[in-house]
């Protein structure tokens, strides 16, 4: 808890804002993907759809909470875009090996 | 925890509650009244409207002779099981406002009639899922399923403002000169332990509002075009029987349909039976009923072919086998929502709870104003900034118009019964009109004011409920009654007009005798 870095968290409000809602909305949708990909199976599990629609709310809202942490609005979009695009990789993986 | 991080989540909880807050008090009080809405609907629904019951066993028959001689009920008809070994038959016309019932006479000939109630229970019900924002039901729940992205957001960063105070803050409520402690120790202790119901509703109303939304990108980047197929063939509630070519369209009895039931799930109990395309290829039957010990959605459904006495959809049937954990984890997220487990204790939990939701919002509101407060110093009461008195006339008008619309509205349904034609057009009339008229009056007369003179009135509507039943009960002959099987919606009306009236009088003493510096003080400088 060094107080030399209070000053960095700045509060670029509209840019870490959007960056949470749409960073976020991807990776709730990538998340949910990978559920209803990984887990046993098909896809079209009875009622499995609906598990993996209400995921996407508690993984947006968690991550919405989370980009206000972040340093800047530009590194808000850093860390988010890295981690969507890390996540929509793994949802391309599992849907090519685990999807028939 | 960084003390720069707390400060960030305060602004987040501040501006996300302050956005939100309003429309979330209306749908939490709403949705505090709908948990009764079948008692509601009891107690709307006047002696002569009640559809005549007949003994089970003669359900075969009115289905029957109603098919023939009423073709719209093929269409769609209920046949409620209830009390044990009787039923009752509706259906609607199309254009008609009125429910058709039937029953037989003592020759066994068809007797039909149109019974036309109040539907407040149900207005009350939308107005919890829109909080009667405008422009159709969607837009309502569209609305409302971004506020809950911000109630969600509020809720996160709530608890990340109170973490480094919860062990000496939660179990303090300190009364005593200092009234914005006390409301923020109020706010606190409602928020931290009824944390889980928040969680719960805030999740959920984003997936009731935006599951189309988010259905529809999943269906692009995980199912590749086939989620629409899917939603269809596993929809609950919808399907067609599978078609015999030449087979007879006969209905099986509604008793085989609830042995299948009961032998399916043998603790569930139907209720209703709702039959679609009866007589036609495909038809289905809904059957939904209760059984407490599960968190089931709505209570528990099935969905059979009433031909064949066959299941197409039993999912959501609690206590059946067919279900798997997925639709087990959907049952929960619906039954958590809506309170349809545990029986009548968690109704009254989920009662309490939405009226303590309801608290926290106001609460809320309140300490926005409170924290910009200008106070006196010297001799001059100082000028309150605008802001706050917009927001405090526009608290009070929005909430207690609210509270007041709902009881009047409800109200209106004993009262106006046989009256108007179009009874379901008044209620809402009689609620917007209140409501609105609310707002404008708190601006008009200024939030201290503004509160008293509501409260008054908020009391007032309130009470009309009980009187409604006493006038009916005492003067039978004004057209009003009496239910003695739902006289708790007057209790619940009496003991809640008795609290307005109570926040009236200390309203009142505060505005007059407490401190003048504040927004809520008569002799307040607003302009």
């Amino acid at each position: 808890m060094k107080t030399g870095r209070r000053e960095t968290l700045s509060r670029d409000w509209l840019s870490k804002t959007l960056a949470g809602v749409i960073g976020g909305f991807g990776l709730a949708i990538a998340s949910s993907g990978l559920l209803a990909c990984l887990t046993p199976g098909a896809l079209d599990e009875q009622n499995k759809f609906q598990v993996a629609m209400w995921l996407v709310p508690p993984v947006w809202i968690g991550v919405m909470s989370g980009s206000f942490v972040f340093r800047s609005g530009r590194s808000a979009w850093i860390g988010l875009g890295g981690a969507n695009a890390l996540g929509f990789a793994m949802l391309a993986l599992a849907r090519h090996f685990f999807i028939r | 925890m960084r003390s720069d991080v707390i400060r960030v989540y305060k602004t987040v909880h501040t501006w996300t509650g302050i956005v939100a807050g309003l429309a979330l008090f209306i749908a939490f009080y709403a949705g505090a009244v709908t948990m009764f809405k079948d008692t509601l609907n009891e107690w709307v629904t006047p002696p002569s409207a009640h559809a005549e019951v007949f003994p089970l066993a003669q359900a075969p028959a009115v289905i029957e002779q109603t098919l023939a001689a009423h073709p719209a009920a093929r269409r769609q008809f209920t046949l409620r099981i209830e009390p044990a070994g009787a039923a009752s038959l509706s259906w609607r016309e199309p254009g008609k406002p009125q429910r058709f019932t039937a029953t037989l006479d003592a020759n066994g000939k068809l007797e039909t009639h149109a019974r036309g109630a109040s539907n407040a229970a149900s207005f009350i019900d939308i107005l919890h899922m829109t909080a009667g924002i405008p422009g159709g039901f969607d837009v309502g729940m569209g609305v409302m399923a971004v506020v809950s992205l911000l109630y969600g957001l509020a809720l996160v960063s709530g608890v990340i403002v109170l973490l480094p105070s919860l062990i000496k803050d939660l179990f303090a409520l300190r009364v005593g000169k200092n009234l914005k402690r006390m409301w923020l120790d109020a706010h606190n202790v409602v928020g931290i332990l009824s944390l889980p119901f928040h969680v719960v509703m805030a999740l959920s109303v984003v997936a009731f509002g935006l599951s189309d939304y988010i259905f529809s990108v999943q269906d692009r980047v995980i199912y590749g075009g086939t989620l629409s197929a899917t939603v269809k063939a596993q929809n609950p509630y919808y399907a067609k029987a599978p078609v015999v070519p030449g087979a007879p369209a006969t209905l099986v009895s509604p008793l085989q349909i609830v042995a299948a039931v009961k032998q399916h799930a043998p603790e569930f109990e139907p209720v209703e039976l709702s039959y679609r395309g009866a007589g036609a290829p495909g038809a289905t039957v809904f059957v939904s009923g209760d059984d407490p010990r599960y968190l089931a959605r709505s209570g528990g459904f099935a969905l059979l072919d009433p031909v064949t006495g066959r299941f197409l959809n039993a999912q959501f049937l609690p206590g059946a086998a067919d279900g798997n954990a997925w639709s087990a984890a959907t049952s929960a997220f619906f039954a958590l929502h809506f309170g349809s487990y545990g029986g009548e204790p968690i109704q009254w939990g989920y009662f309490f709870l939405g009226l303590a939701g309801a608290f926290l919002f106001y609460s809320g509101n309140l300490l926005w104003i409170e924290s910009r407060r200008k106070l006196e110093r010297g001799a001059d009461a100082p000028r309150q900034r605008p802001a706050t008195c917009f927001m405090a006339a526009l608290t009070v008008g929005v909430t207690l118009g609210c509270v007041a619309g709902i009881s009047a509205t409800l109200a209106a349904g004993k009262l106006l019964n046989g009256r108007v034609a179009d009874l379901s057009a008044w209620h809402a009339r009689i609620y917007y009109a209140v409501f609105l008229a609310s707002i404008a009056w708190a601006f008009v007369r200024g939030g201290a004011r503004g509160s008293v003179e509501l409260l008054a009135l908020t009391t007032g509507a309130t009470l009309l409920v009980p009187l409604a039943s006493v006038v009916g009960w005492l003067f039978p002959s004004t057209g009003l009654w009496f239910e003695p099987a739902v006289a708790g919606v007057d209790v619940c009306a009496l003991i809640g007009a008795g609290c307005f009236a109570w926040m009236l009088q200390a309203t009142a003493k505060r505005a007059a005798t407490g401190r003048q510096d504040s927004v809520w003080g008569y002799s307040a400088r607003t302009r």
